[in-house]
């Protein structure tokens, strides 16, 4: 699908963090919210540092356990979802940072194969609850009432 | 129970939502219940922390920051919620209202991990398709209630495969065991909300032409702010009633409670409501109220006994239902007293309380 040396650009519009071990990225352009799971923060952070694919797929094999040949598979699907979205594009002109590829495996989660989930409904729900500007708000108390009566609908 | 009670919008900030939240969380701290609050710091003169009534309130700037996309300060905020949960160690994690709080709950970890019940105010308006944070969060959610049997019914047919889960708990408010006060004659008619589009405030303006041939000293004041005062005001002054139109602005709950007694009854002329808590503090006045048709307003308003319902977006409708009470003292008094007896049995907050506590349990 791509080559080994192949780097990637991030879009100038996407910016992600990991939170909790896992990656949440925004496109500034569209508003829409994306998360990762562990293995898909982890190619996050490599493709964020300007690893190759080749470099990439090496470090998920190495850190997860998992063979080449899987890796490289999970890591083409993930590249493919993110070229979807726009978050990143292939890049032949950067050259490759070198590489981050750990002196041996370490793997930290049971591995399942990157995962971007989106979240298209941020707009929305920012706007179902907007603030309403005005004044700083006063502290207030409701009036005391006399004791409240039985209820006896029941 | 110690609960985590997350509302984007809380005390002392009004509204519906910010009344119902106060009502809920005093009775339920009376019943020894231990609740924390988290919340929007919409304002900047909000503390951060405070306690509110005796509840520890924590207010993030989430919202904004989420809105921004500025991820440093949604990681900040995450790592206060990690804070919040491990120091309290909740039994429980209730959204109050939702908004951009779905994100931290699909995130951070220790809060995804508490059992999760929601509240929903309001009907749905926006597609919200499946694998948004909104459906994980139903789909995580134990229990979910909504505030009236209307937007049940719309969750309903939104999410019908979590029909057993999803439960009807309509609001309540402190009612006094006697009518406070009885109706009185009075020229004013009394609008209390946001003045947003939904709240319909521009239809009882529109109505007010109508209204003021028939009787010169009557009088709308509204009680309440929002985007849309300015042009209400220009919408009043166009049509010829700019000096029969008081804009009041936000008012505290005791000084609405005055409001209400010395008008002549409610206005809730809304295009969406989730249920009306301006109706149910009205009759709990002895007010009857004129109301359209819509959301949850005919479960508090019964159309001909505690206050008569119109069509919404009709201002004609409205001007002849306010002259039929005007015009019949009597009516408008039995009507008023009915008021009382209907939400003293159905909208108290011990009814609500009780209610919600049986919510909680089921979670657990």
């Amino acid at each position: 699908m791509f080559d080994d040396g192949t780097c990637f650009r991030i879009s100038p519009e996407a910016t992600g963090k990991i939170i909790d071990g896992e990656a949440v990225i925004i496109d500034l352009a569209t508003g829409v919210y994306y998360s990762l799971n562990p293995s898909g923060s982890r190619l996050w952070e490599l493709l964020s540092a300007g690893q190759s694919r080749e470099a990439m797929a090496e470090l998920l094999s190495a850190e997860f356990g998992i063979g080449r040949d899987r890796a490289e598979k999970d890591l083409d699907a993930l590249l493919i979802r993110l070229i979807e979205e726009g978050l990143v594009a292939p890049d032949d002109e950067a050259p490759a940072a070198p590489s981050q590829v750990a002196p041996g495996p370490a793997v930290e989660h049971d591995y399942a194969p990157p995962e971007l989930l989106v979240y298209h409904d941020m707009a929305d729900l920012l706007a179902l609850d907007p603030p309403v500007p005005g004044l700083m708000p006063e502290a207030w108390d409701y009036p005391e009432e006399p004791d409240p009566p039985e209820d006896t609908s029941t | 129970m110690r609960i985590l009670f997350w509302s984007e919008q809380f005390w002392p900030q009004l509204g519906g939502v910010q009344m119902i939240a106060y009502h809920l969380l005093r009775e339920l701290s009376r019943r020894g219940h231990e609740v924390r609050v988290i919340s929007r710091r919409d304002h900047p003169g909000l503390p951060r922390r405070q306690t509110a009534f005796g509840i520890p309130v924590l207010r993030l700037d989430h919202h904004e920051r989420v809105a921004e996309g500025d991820l440093n300060s949604i990681a900040c905020a995450a790592g206060q919620l990690h804070g919040e949960v491990q120091d309290f160690r909740p039994d429980l994690f209730h959204i109050f209202s939702i908004g951009s709080n779905l994100l931290f709950r699909e995130r951070v970890p220790a809060l995804k991990s508490l059992p999760l019940v929601m509240t929903f105010h309001g009907e749905l308006r926006s597609e919200f398709p499946p694998g948004s944070l909104l459906h994980g969060a139903v789909d995580a959610a134990r229990g979910v209630s909504t505030c009236s049997r209307a937007v049940l019914s719309s969750l309903t047919s939104r999410f019908p495969q979590h029909a057993p889960k999803l439960r009807s708990i309509q609001n309540g408010i402190p009612i006094p065991g006697a009518p406070p006060d009885s109706p009185h004659a009075s020229s004013t008619l009394l609008f209390v909300g946001r003045l947003a589009p939904e709240k319909g405030a521009d239809l009882a303006i529109a109505a007010m032409p109508v209204l003021a041939a028939a009787d010169p000293d009557l009088r709308l004041v509204l009680a309440g702010d929002g985007s849309e005062r300015d042009r209400l005001q220009g919408q009043a002054r166009r049509i010829g009633v700019g000096d029969r139109v008081r804009f009041l602005g936000w008012q505290p709950p005791a000084r609405i409670q005055e409001l209400l007694s010395s008008a002549a009854m409610l206005l809730m002329p809304s295009r969406t409501e989730g249920l009306g808590i301006a109706a149910i503090e009205a009759a709990a006045r002895c007010r009857p109220v004129i109301a359209s048709r819509a959301g949850g307003i005919p479960e508090v308003v019964l159309d001909g006994v505690t206050g008569l319902l119109v069509e919404p977006e009709n201002p004609r409708a409205l001007a002849n239902a306010v002259m039929g009470l005007l015009d019949d003292p009597a009516l408008a008094a039995r009507m008023g007293q009915a008021a009382f007896d209907h939400v003293r049995h159905r909208f108290s907050i011990q009814r609500c309380a009780d209610a919600y506590e049986h919510f909680y349990r089921a979670a657990l």
